[in-house]
């Protein structure tokens, strides 16, 4: 315990200087732009914004990233409850009953119930985050090839078989994505693989290249169809954005009992936020008094969801963080974003660079206080972000990844992947091919293969090694039971 | 065709090729012999598994029309056009940059993308252009000294 408040205490020593608390307000800000805007959402909104931190040390690259990430959560539900179209999956729930407060002239307290209940979410998942990653992290530590490779194993079949869609579609994709892992020089043995001849192809594919293609170009390309969608935004009529006891007495329960679900949630890999404010709506819909109110404008049906949003990203960054797994899309941009700065998060990051591991919980938290200062008395300007019609909003998204792309290492060669990834991703789009499996197989890739090999030169050419390391068994149980799982799923939805 | 069989045989073919390949690469002699195939090997052969039992399940399953696949080459011409000519514009770009400089380079390509886009608003779309290139180089290039080309205009650039 003792350690735990040494470590934070360094955090707040590294988070607290006047440039980090800049750029959080900085990050926050375009993170909530960005999350509030329909059709982008948090996982383009990192990757379109990674050249912001370019130039910028570790510690304060990480923290900026992050504030960019918890923004996007705040500001997700923005749209949600103006426009009815919401910013980013994790917050379609929010329509629910957002929307309909709206039309029934309390616009103003669903933007303030929405900023306050991220807020509690965000601090309380701050709390389990806090008490959580130094323990998960010494653990990790101990962990041999074998245990790391089963690991991911873990996380790559959870992301496909907690998600929606087709398993074997999902298989497809992780496929996809380890193969352009291997593509380059073999880092064990020097032998070039899969570059057909392309000298550019040696030194591998930049991950976060195809991050850029896929995530943001990709989505450019999907809102070409919708470039004259003007929303009707009445903002005068929104009101003073402030809720009454009453409301806050409605919504604390489902606040409270809203964060530990969205948090382990997020700490799973492949389940997200979507799934945690889905959960969390049906559990406040069944238990509460009054269910005939919800999605007609009850304030309790938009709160819960709010906090699991906002917790199940804290929850997300655990695995990050402790074992450099990311459990989601966004996530995995974010691990990119790192790696490219020279940060490898894993459990040798809180062992060799505690500052810049602690520095990021601390400055969370700071976000999280900055973010419920901008949310709610700027709520009514931010909104009028939403009039932007796609027709101007795109070509700067646009213009930011291919920014993004001449920075990442001032190749030309990375502008051709980078535009036939683009199109991929878009032919992908339309065969239903998903694409964060894909992202999430890419940036594990390297480590999968690497972690199995050292087994294999382990227990010389044995796969047994498996599963008499009982760890690494748990890791492989766990892959086979959510498997399982999605299987017996889809069957009982198909039936 | 439908999506499903369309994405089972793109995996199978995409596979077989990968699969292939790895079969071709040298083997060490000592060390890790057999380590940069074993890998490449595995995954070749689950995209190939994977996608040869996305094609025969959908075979054996009546698929509905909304499942049929249409990249909308011909329903969406349009916007495969401006994709067309985004990316000829992009690689454009990177080949450029260095002679062009960042500025010009960046102008050209956000004016090629706000036409696209924007359509019928061309002075909207060169202040855009403009504005874009000129604050990215203050911000990226002044302000986060990240080193950018100055090309063409190099002696004409007041910062």
């Amino acid at each position: 315990m003792q350690e735990i408040f040494a470590n934070l205490a360094l955090g707040f020593e590294t988070a607290f200087t006047l440039t980090n608390i800049i750029w959080v307000f900085i990050g926050g800000v375009l993170g909530t732009i960005i999350g509030m805007l329909p059709g982008l959402g948090p996982a383009t909104g990192v990757a379109i914004l990674i050249p912001i931190t370019f130039g910028m040390n570790p510690a304060t690259a990480l923290i900026t990233m992050c504030a960019v990430y918890y923004g996007a959560m705040f500001g997700g539900s923005r749209a949600s409850i103006m426009i009815n179209t919401p910013g980013d999956a994790a917050s379609i729930v929010s329509c629910f009953d957002g929307y309909p407060m709206t039309k029934q002239g309390r616009a103003g307290a669903a933007l303030a119930i929405s900023a306050i209940a991220s807020f509690i979410g965000g601090m309380i998942g701050m709390i389990f985050l806090i008490f959580l990653t130094q323990p998960i992290a010494n653990a990790a530590l101990k962990f041999g090839p074998a245990e790391m490779f089963s690991l991911m194993m873990f996380a790559l079949v959870a992301t496909i078989s907690l998600s929606e869609g087709s398993i074997l579609k999902g298989i497809i994709a992780i496929t996809f994505g380890l193969m352009l892992s291997t593509i380059g020089l073999d880092a064990l043995t020097g032998i070039t693989r899969f570059t057909y001849g392309i000298r550019s192809l040696e030194d591998s594919i930049d991950f976060l290249v195809i991050i850029i293609g896929v995530y943001a170009i990709t989505e450019v390309y999907k809102n070409f169809r919708d470039l004259d969608t003007v929303y009707n935004l009445d903002a005068k009529s929104i009101g003073k954005v402030a809720i009454t006891k009453q409301e806050f007495k409605q919504s604390i329960g489902p606040m409270l009992r809203a964060t530990p679900l969205g948090f382990f949630v997020g700490v799973l890999p492949g389940m997200g936020a979507t799934i945690a404010t889905f959960m969390d709506y049906a559990m406040e819909k069944s238990i509460s008094k009054h269910p005939e109110k919800f999605g007609k404008g009850a304030i309790e049906g938009l709160a819960g969801p709010e906090s699991a949003n906002n917790a199940c990203s804290c929850g997300a960054m655990v695995p990050l963080l402790t074992l450099g797994i990311p459990g989601s899309g966004t996530t995995a941009v974010m691990l990119g974003a790192l790696t490219l700065i020279g940060v490898r998060p894993g459990p040798l990051l809180f062992a060799q660079h505690p500052d810049i591991a602690w520095g990021v919980i601390a400055s969370m938290l700071l976000g999280n206080i900055i973010l419920i200062l901008i949310n709610l008395p700027m709520a009514i300007p931010l909104v009028q972000l939403l009039r932007i019609p796609n027709r101007l909003m795109l070509p700067s998204v646009f213009g930011l990844a291919i920014l993004g792309t001449y920075f990442l290492n001032y190749s030309s060669f990375d502008f051709i992947l980078v535009m036939i990834t683009a199109i991929l991703g878009f032919l992908f789009s339309k065969i239903d091919l998903p694409i964060p499996p894909m992202v999430l197989a890419l940036i594990l890739g390297g480590t999968t293969e690497q972690t199995f090999r050292n087994s294999m030169v382990l227990s010389d050419g044995s796969l047994s090694i498996l599963f008499q390391k009982p760890l690494s068994a748990v890791f492989l149980v766990l892959a086979a039971v959510s498997l399982l799982y999605a299987l017996i799923k889809r069957r009982k939805k198909a039936a | 065709m439908s999506k499903n069989l369309f994405s089972g045989l793109l995996a199978a073919g995409v596979g077989l090729a990968y699969f292939i390949t790895a079969l071709l690469l040298p083997e060490q002699m000592m060390g890790d012999r057999l380590g940069p195939k074993v890998f490449p090997l595995i995954v070749g052969a689950a995209a190939i598994l994977a996608g040869a039992g996305l094609s025969f399940f959908e075979i054996w399953k009546k698929s509905t029309r909304k499942d049929e696949v249409d990249f909308g080459f011909k329903t969406e011409r349009d916007v495969w056009v401006k994709i067309a000519v985004l990316t000829v514009a992009g690689i454009f770009y990177g080949l450029s940059i260095d002679f062009l400089g960042f500025i010009l380079a960046t102008t050209a390509i956000m004016l090629v993308a706000t036409l696209l886009i924007n359509k019928g608003h061309l002075k909207q779309n060169i202040t855009v252009s403009v504005l874009f290139s000129i604050v990215s180089y203050l911000g990226f290039g002044i302000a986060l000294q990240l080193s950018l080309p100055r090309g063409l205009i190099e002696n004409l650039l007041p910062f």
